[in-house]
């Protein structure tokens, strides 16, 4: 991941040589998405963070794992 | 096919300069060719010359209907042109690309800079969105302009220095330029071959980028500047790169050492005079600190 000044950042798939622009708040969400972290642990540092409801913040997380999966950056908890 | 020349041709007959610190040489026997090329190159040094430089030659053939001038890189023929200016544009697009192929040390961007004080805006976009146009129009309105077309990102610095190139203008941009106040057919003196140095040009010293418009080409009655994020902005840059000489990785570093004190928009085109206007004011705001 390449982290950009105004918080936001590149997630770089080496394999495809392909990368993908994400938000300040994906970006936490992203650093700690490192196994350790449940998705209430990180949905709770979000809500700390960033001004949005819990539920609107739920429903990011779920549509960015969704999404990050697909694109082959990040394994579900079930794969491992 | 030119024959390579002696010694003694080079030196009577060439001019070279120093591109980024790579030798290009322009070899001709036409005073205006070097007038031209002196004028495109202003800011850069001219160098003794070098059998190292690379080199392009422009040749009249003053009785071939199918064009008057040629212009040979290393010794290579071309199609003839029919025009000098066409000529000294495909020698010079030549001269460009070796520079920024052969300079491994920066990046280069497609992109316009335009100068405001000791900081630049750079306005990138596809081919064809205008790019040329909206810079000269900011021209016009008192902000030089390095270039239209391509600039160096130093990925250590991460400040951007533009590079001269000649602009492109058809006549539908000429006249929409005339009505901004630049009198680009007046200016034309060399067949078209249109510098930077013509419409009052800077220092092209390397600077800080304050602001990136991403022009896409539409023709809205109001122009609109959207924010958009680094990263995005940065995706989009990496489609707008030169050459390659860093990982994508390192690219991406340098990008975030460039944006350290940007802000992005992709700028929706409306009508030239208050899509110019638009960035005018974007970017007093930010060096004004004022919000957007």
């Amino acid at each position: 991941m390449q982290s950009l000044p105004d918080g936001s950042a590149l997630l770089y798939d080496t394999d495809s040589a392909t990368a993908y622009p994400i938000t300040e708040s994906a970006a936490v969400a992203w650093m700690l998405s490192d196994g350790e972290h449940s998705i209430d642990e990180i949905t709770d540092e979000l809500e700390a963070q960033f001004d949005a409801n819990r539920q609107t913040i739920a429903s990011d997380l779920s549509n960015l794992f969704e999404d990050l999966q697909i694109k082959g950056l990040l394994q579900s908890p079930s794969a491992e | 096919m030119s024959a390579p020349p002696s010694a003694t041709a080079i030196e009577s007959d060439v001019v070279t300069f120093s591109l980024l610190g790579q030798p290009v040489a322009v070899r001709s026997k036409e005073p205006q060719v070097f007038a031209a090329y002196r004028r495109l190159y202003r800011h850069f040094p001219e160098i003794p010359p070098t059998p190292e430089a690379h080199l392009v030659e422009i040749i009249e053939h003053a009785n071939d209907e199918s064009g008057h001038w040629e212009a040979l890189v290393e010794y290579l023929p071309s199609h003839r042109h029919a025009t000098l200016g066409q000529a000294l544009h495909r020698a010079e697009v030549r001269l460009c690309s070796h520079a920024l192929l052969h300079s491994t040390d920066v990046i280069g961007l497609h992109t316009s800079t335009i100068a405001f004080g000791d900081e630049l805006a750079l306005v990138t976009g596809d081919s064809g969105s205008g790019k040329t146009t909206l810079t000269l129009s900011l021209s016009a309105r008192g902000f030089p302009v390095d270039g239209d077309d391509i600039a160096v990102l130093d990925p250590l610095t991460g400040l951007v220095r533009g590079m001269p190139r000649c602009f492109h203008l058809d006549s539908a941009s000429i006249e929409m330029l005339a009505e901004q106040g630049l009198d680009v057919d007046s200016k034309q003196v060399c067949e078209g071959f249109l510098t930077p140095g013509d419409v009052g040009d800077g220092h092209m010293l390397p600077r800080r980028v304050r602001a990136i418009f991403f022009l896409t080409p539409d023709n809205l009655a109001e122009p609109i500047a959207t924010p958009i994020a680094h990263s995005e902005a940065a995706a989009k840059l990496d489609g707008q790169t030169g050459p390659r000489h860093l990982p994508s990785l390192e690219l991406f570093a340098a990008f975030s050492t460039m944006l350290r004190d940007a802000r992005c928009f992709e700028l929706r085109r409306g009508p030239l005079g208050t899509t110019a206007d638009l960035v005018i004011g974007t970017m007093k705001r930010l060096q004004e600190g004022a919000p957007l």
